[in-house]
């Protein structure tokens, strides 16, 4: 697919699009510098309103994915769909979704033509966003005949009529097999709602309630900023909005060079694997990344990552450079207004037909998790080392967040009130951040975030089963999830549910880490492991519905073991990209997150820590001694300071016996 | 200059062990090349991790020659040799 800039027309010339005029980009990007406090009044109303424009759109919508998930951007754009303010749960689109307005200009300024009043929608991951669920709609705002500025919204939808339902298909072997993909068309015409349009999606999904909702959520926000922003020119006057909109970028680019100029200049390198592509058998697969840091430019260099995956682990280049950001714009950018302006020290190379830049048709609904996560994790490792080169930014190293994914997010069917829906637990957000140094946080956070949706939060359990047809045992942190170190990362959680009161639902997995940990944690810190439930998958208990009317219900691994030994039934494990699967109310689906990245030696991390770590069942026993090097008595819950001893010298004398130099063969 | 949690580059441009001041290597060299290593099946450290007859990637662990210190823990591929993570224009 032609990758587009800019319009045609946009770097010599303006144009007339129909509602106004578009000035030249040289003309465009011309300002009168606002003097400091203007500035900072100016620049932060118009976050304001992205923000009060976002916040519509969580409210309208009742999706659970947008209003308690916060998979939702707002964002103000200048005539040719620069970012210059946003609002987002979700950095993976902190510039991802300027295709889409460049796209318009070219293909719709002559004929249809752009006029006040008009929204525009896409959802194709080649133009921008990620994947198909990820559906942006977008308006211009014209004055004195001039179009301004544009402004978007986008939302995680999570269903897009695809082969699968849930929006994320893992038997998807095509991008034709994720579902519709809308191309821009006009959801609204000069103010009016264009319901042939609008049929063309509704009448193409599982679920045109959600859509329904997302959609009326979008052109909710979008109308609460417009009328904002009117407000902001009445009361400033155009040319200090336009002025505010270019000066945010050039702002943010001078802070974000800045802060490159304070690191040292160097090359790092990282790398995270995968498992796991169509199978039959696991596969391994990587994403490989050398960053180089030069005065104030930072090169990203994929070369050396696997080439595409046959299944929807893939990203195409906005999905790429979306995972990317997620790092860049939580780790090193962070304290800096996100918009185009920390785009602009940054090269980024992307080999094409490799995973992070998949062929234009490559099914790629799993670009946010997979392999996004493993982008974000290289991008996220290599920023903590170059932090570490000034004292300054000590207090912002922040190992990698979770990776491994042993879930199964996805549902669809009939829901218990009788309708079709599907979409995906939100469960999934319920992660391990990475953990911090001494002058920083420290330990991670327990079930802190996606690392890409970093306001997300997990609805209660009562509403998911509200809404879904299906009944939780157990969603809890789990053991062992947490990675160990001098520093301990985050621990995740583990879930179990059982459908209930439906006719018929399947669910789909994702999952990576089975047969290799997905990527290292910082400084000798162990990567995490899958907990100590595993493994994931659906157990089937022949008597289940039966035993729940007697009152019993398994509550963890080694009850639902019991039962399928003892009533009857089996376990049958469900990998990457496996199809969905039905299941009825005899089956247990467990579920368990991954956890993020430690930092430093296990052996340095206090006993008490570790102690206190045993009893919030974050740490089993065995870690504490294996791992860390402090013995418990179990008796009296202290820390054994005499058996630590020699654990702890057992540890190193193990070390010193196993370890050798390395030498070339 | 810091570089890691237990790595400086110090005022000869060499890499040194930030805890007992061990000396590695040049700066201008890969610090992996220069300290033990140990080959480690994940399945060793406890947790749900892959099991050695299916594993496709271990784990290499790296030591500081003078305290043992656990400086690294790559998850790489068997045989792959020491990753040069860190690599600082002196």
């Amino acid at each position: 697919m032609e990758k587009r800039e800019f319009p045609s027309w946009g770097k010599d010339e303006g144009k007339e699009v129909g509602g106004g005029w578009v000035p030249p980009l040289n003309k465009v990007k011309e300002y009168e510098k606002l003097d400091p406090i203007e500035f900072d009044i100016l620049s932060y109303r118009l976050y304001s309103i992205i923000n009060e424009g976002r916040q519509a759109v969580m409210r309208v919508s009742g999706s659970p994915v947008v209003a308690e998930g916060g998979e939702a951007l707002f964002a103000a754009y200048d005539a040719y769909g620069a970012t210059s303010s946003l609002a987002c749960g979700l950095l993976l689109h902190v510039i991802g979704t300027e295709g889409f307005i460049r796209e318009t200009l070219e293909l719709q300024s002559e004929f249809p033509g752009i006029f006040d009043g008009d929204m525009f929608m896409y959802n194709e991951p080649s133009v921008g966003g990620i994947h198909a669920c990820d559906q942006w709609t977008g308006t211009p705002i014209f004055h004195g005949g001039e179009l301004i500025c544009w402004l978007g919204a986008l939302t995680h939808t999570a269903e897009t009529g695809a082969i699968e339902p849930g929006g994320m298909p893992p038997g998807a072997r095509s991008l034709l097999h994720e579902g519709y993909r809308v191309q821009g068309i006009k959801v609204q015409e000069k103010g009016k709602l264009n319901r042939a349009s609008l049929n063309c999606v509704l009448r193409a999904t599982r679920d045109p309630a959600y859509y329904t909702l997302d959609l009326r959520a979008r052109i909710a926000g979008l109308n609460v900023a417009k009328e904002r922003i009117k407000e902001l020119i009445a009361r400033y006057g155009v040319e200090k909005v336009k002025a505010v909109i270019q000066q945010n970028m050039d702002y943010s680019e001078e802070l974000a060079r800045a802060k490159l100029r304070n690191l040292a200049d160097g090359t790092w390198r990282a790398v995270n694997y995968g498992d796991w592509d169509i199978g039959p058998g696991p596969k391994l697969w990587k994403v490989f990344l050398t960053a180089t840091k030069v005065g104030d430019e930072l090169t990203l260099d994929f070369t050396g990552t696997s080439e595409a995956n046959k299944g929807p682990a893939n990203c195409m280049t906005h999905g790429t450079i979306g995972s990317v950001f997620v790092a860049v714009a939580s780790q090193l950018f962070w304290e800096i207004p996100g918009n185009a302006g920390i785009v602009r020290p940054l090269r980024i190379i992307l080999p094409e037909g490799t995973l992070v830049n998949a062929s234009f048709l490559s099914p790629c609904s799993f670009c946010p998790p997979t392999p996004g996560q493993q982008i974000s994790n290289v991008t996220t490792t290599i920023i903590a080392k170059m932090l570490y080169t000034n004292e300054k930014y000590w207090g912002d190293i922040n190992a990698a967040w979770a990776s491994e994914n042993w879930h199964g997010g996805y549902w669809g069917g009939i829901t218990q009130h009788g309708y079709s829906s599907a979409g995906l637990f939100g469960d999934v957000w319920a992660r391990g951040t990475g953990a911090g140094i001494d002058e920083g946080r420290g330990d991670g956070c327990d079930s802190g975030a996606l690392q890409m949706t970093i306001e997300s939060c997990i609805a209660d359990v009562e509403m998911n089963e509200l809404r879904y047809p299906f009944l939780y045992l157990w969603r809890r942190e789990e053991p062992d999830t947490a990675a160990p170190g001098r520093w301990r990362s985050g621990a995740s959680i583990s879930y179990a549910f059982v459908p209930h009161n439906t006719s018929f639902v399947t669910v789909a997995f994702r999952g990576i880490g089975k047969y290799a940990s997905s990527g290292q944690s910082l400084d000798g810190s162990y990567p995490p492991s899958l907990g100590s439930s595993g493994p994931a998958g659906i157990y089937r208990i022949k008597s289940l519905g039966e035993m729940f009317k007697e009152g019993k219900k398994p509550d963890n691994i080694e009850e639902i073991r019991y039962y399928v030994k003892e009533e009857g039934g089996k376990f049958r494990p469900v990998s990457l990209c496996q199809s969905s699967t039905r299941v009825t109310e005899n089956d247990i689906i467990l579920n368990i997150n991954g956890g993020g990245r430690g930092v430093g030696d296990p052996l340095d991390r206090e006993p008490q820590r570790v102690l206190d770590d045993v009893k919030t069942h974050i740490f089993s026993m065995q870690s504490a001694k294996e791992v860390f090097g402090v013995v418990i008595d179990p008796k009296r819950w202290k820390v054994d300071k005499k058996a630590t001893k020699l654990q702890k010298e057992k540890i190193i004398a193990r070390r010193k016996k196993r370890g050798k130099i390395w030498e070339e063969k | 200059m810091r570089i890691h949690y237990y790595l400086v580059i110090n005022e000869n441009k060499r890499i040194e062990c930030r805890k007992c001041g061990r000396q590695i290597c040049d700066a201008s060299e890969n610090y992996k090349k220069h300290i033990p290593r140990a080959e480690v099946w994940p399945e060793e450290i406890p947790g749900e991790r892959p099991h050695k007859d299916e594993a496709l990637a271990l784990y290499y662990e790296y030591y500081c020659p003078g305290c043992f210190t656990l400086l690294d823990v790559e998850v790489a591929e068997k045989g792959s040799p020491p990753l040069w993570d860190i690599q600082i224009k002196v």
